[in-house]
């Protein structure tokens, strides 16, 4: 890898296997290795996708629903491993790309704080350094120790918000995620996001709001059905993608 | 992230969280909360003494036959109790696994290890038993209890590995919960759970070392009901066939692991 690249991407390939009743059974797959019978479809999410960031740029990936962006932070941020291709990323890489997914519902906001923080690698004593914070940030006072599950949607996002948000990150992938909660919670964590990029070394943000995109980004790739159509600063790429939308 | 053994250990940290989680849950629910770690072994028990002692006037050569029993049902529970909640173990994270990268075979190993604690708290009500039966039968605990460990070990590789091939199953076959609990059923009663091993017809005998809980329920035995060594042959066989179940779960695992993502 080029010392002066934070991402390259070369030949990525993504497919996915969809089976036609979305899980295959048991009896489908007997009746399958019986008949020979294929019931699967292949369903290209990336295709020899090559791309690379210098150090310092921010990238902002944009397109249309199903073009791909999701699946490519999934790669970057090494959940998913792709079918075909060299992804690399200079750094440990955090991830918000949906926030409060492992939460047990009855469990206490605390027992979440610790198994959320575990997740993400964290030690104990990490999150128990963290853990006031967290609390404070969230505004959740002492339904701390209530279980989740008698939560508000707002305050299950005020909680996943404050949790994901405690982190100091190097590399930071950002998945439509910048402002959660009521108004003021709105601003307060809009104003956490932009603290945490001010200090990542590296940033991905996928968004549809071309103004976050144009006030983050340095560099944008612009994705169709999985393949990269154009890649460029800010003013060069958003007017050519705002064009062939409309 | 997946899971070597060198990644499970970087997250040791998680599989302590998710152990906790798993046992808070389970007591938090019920009014007598902890309380049925010990309740529960002696109900399953008693289930079991009144259909086969009592209705079936079974079981008279192995005195006293509740421990005869608990040797068996408690870690074959501990067992069952594992493999199933394993199976749908990588489904029921399918979101923390599309958000965060980790080794996903923290989450069956979870649960492998919280019943082993619930386990340990069902032995102390056998060990506890043994006492209260000592005066009648000379089952008074011993050197032999020393044993235990060594067993429990075995019993432990052969569940990890069990448990690792059902939550792959699971993820690839939707039916296999529908299946596993009719599998695990069946598979008590070819245990020697009910019965002892003496029982069973020699040309059988060779099938049912191949069961690593035949080695496993009569060590237990040996232990509790004899303050003996357990039958090294049976352990030492029941001990090997545990850690090719574990490679064989193991390799099973890495090989799919990768898929998951894209399965759930």
């Amino acid at each position: 890898m080029d010392s002066q690249n934070f991402i390259e991407v070369e030949n990525l390939d993504v497919r996915f296997t969809v089976y036609r009743s979305r899980r295959h059974s048991l009896r489908e797959a007997i009746f399958r290795t019986l008949l020979l019978r294929d019931e699967k479809v292949d369903i290209a999410a990336l295709q020899n996708l090559s791309f690379s960031v210098r150090r310092g740029d921010s990238l902002g990936i944009i397109g249309k629903n199903g073009s791909g962006k999701s699946t490519l932070c999934l790669v970057l941020s090494r959940i998913l491993t792709p079918t075909r291709g060299r992804v690399e990323v200079a750094g440990k890489v955090s991830a918000l790309l949906s926030l409060g997914a492992g939460f047990q519902t009855d469990l206490t906001g605390r027992e979440n704080i610790f198994l959320q923080g575990a997740f993400m690698g964290h030690r104990l004593s990490d999150i128990n350094e963290r853990y006031r914070a967290i609390v404070e940030f969230s505004e959740l006072g002492e339904f701390i120790d209530m279980p989740v599950r008698t939560y508000s949607s707002g305050m299950l996002a005020r909680l996943a918000f404050s949790i994901a948000a405690s982190i100091e990150p190097e590399i930071l992938i950002v998945d439509e995620l910048m402002g959660v909660g009521d108004l003021a919670f709105q601003q307060k964590s809009a104003s956490r996001m932009k603290e945490l990029i001010r200090h990542s070394q590296g940033l991905v943000v996928v968004s549809h709001n071309m103004d976050t995109i144009r006030s983050l980004c340095s560099q944008v790739i612009w994705l169709e059905r999985g393949r990269l159509i154009a890649q460029g600063p800010p003013a060069d790429v958003i007017p050519r993608y705002e064009a062939s939308v409309s | 992230m997946l899971s070597s053994p060198a990644n499970l250990w970087r997250r040791r940290h998680l599989i302590r969280v998710l152990v906790t989680s798993n046992i808070k849950r389970q007591s938090r629910h019920s009014s007598l909360g902890y309380l049925w770690w010990l309740i529960d072994p002696l109900l399953m028990t008693a289930v079991y003494y009144v259909v086969v002692s009592i209705l079936f006037k079974h079981g008279g050569h192995n005195q006293p036959y509740i421990l005869f029993l608990m040797c068996g049902l408690l870690p074959w529970k501990a067992f069952s109790d594992s493999v199933s909640q394993s199976v749908g173990a990588i489904k029921a994270s399918a979101g923390i696994i599309k958000a965060i990268s980790f080794p996903k075979a923290v989450l069956p190993l979870s649960f492998v290890l919280s019943n082993l604690i619930f386990f340990g708290f069902a032995l102390m009500v056998l060990v506890g038993l043994a006492l209260a039966y000592g005066p009648q039968y000379g089952t008074w605990p011993g050197a032999a209890y020393l044993w235990l460990p060594g067993i429990a070990l075995v019993q432990l590789v052969f569940t990890a590995g069990v448990a690792l091939i059902v939550s792959t199953l699971g993820v690839i076959f939707s039916d296999t919960s529908n299946i596993i609990g009719h599998i695990l059923r069946m598979a008590y009663f070819l245990s020697p759970g009910l019965y002892s091993v003496e029982q069973i017809p020699q040309k059988f005998r060779i099938w049912f070392g191949l069961n690593p809980f035949s080695g496993i329920m009569e060590s237990y035995r040996a232990i509790v009901m004899h303050n003996q060594a357990p039958p090294l042959p049976q352990l030492g066989q029941a001990a090997a066939i545990a850690a090719a179940t574990l490679l064989a779960g193991y390799w099973l695992f890495r090989s799919r692991e990768g898929y998951f993502v894209q399965r759930l």
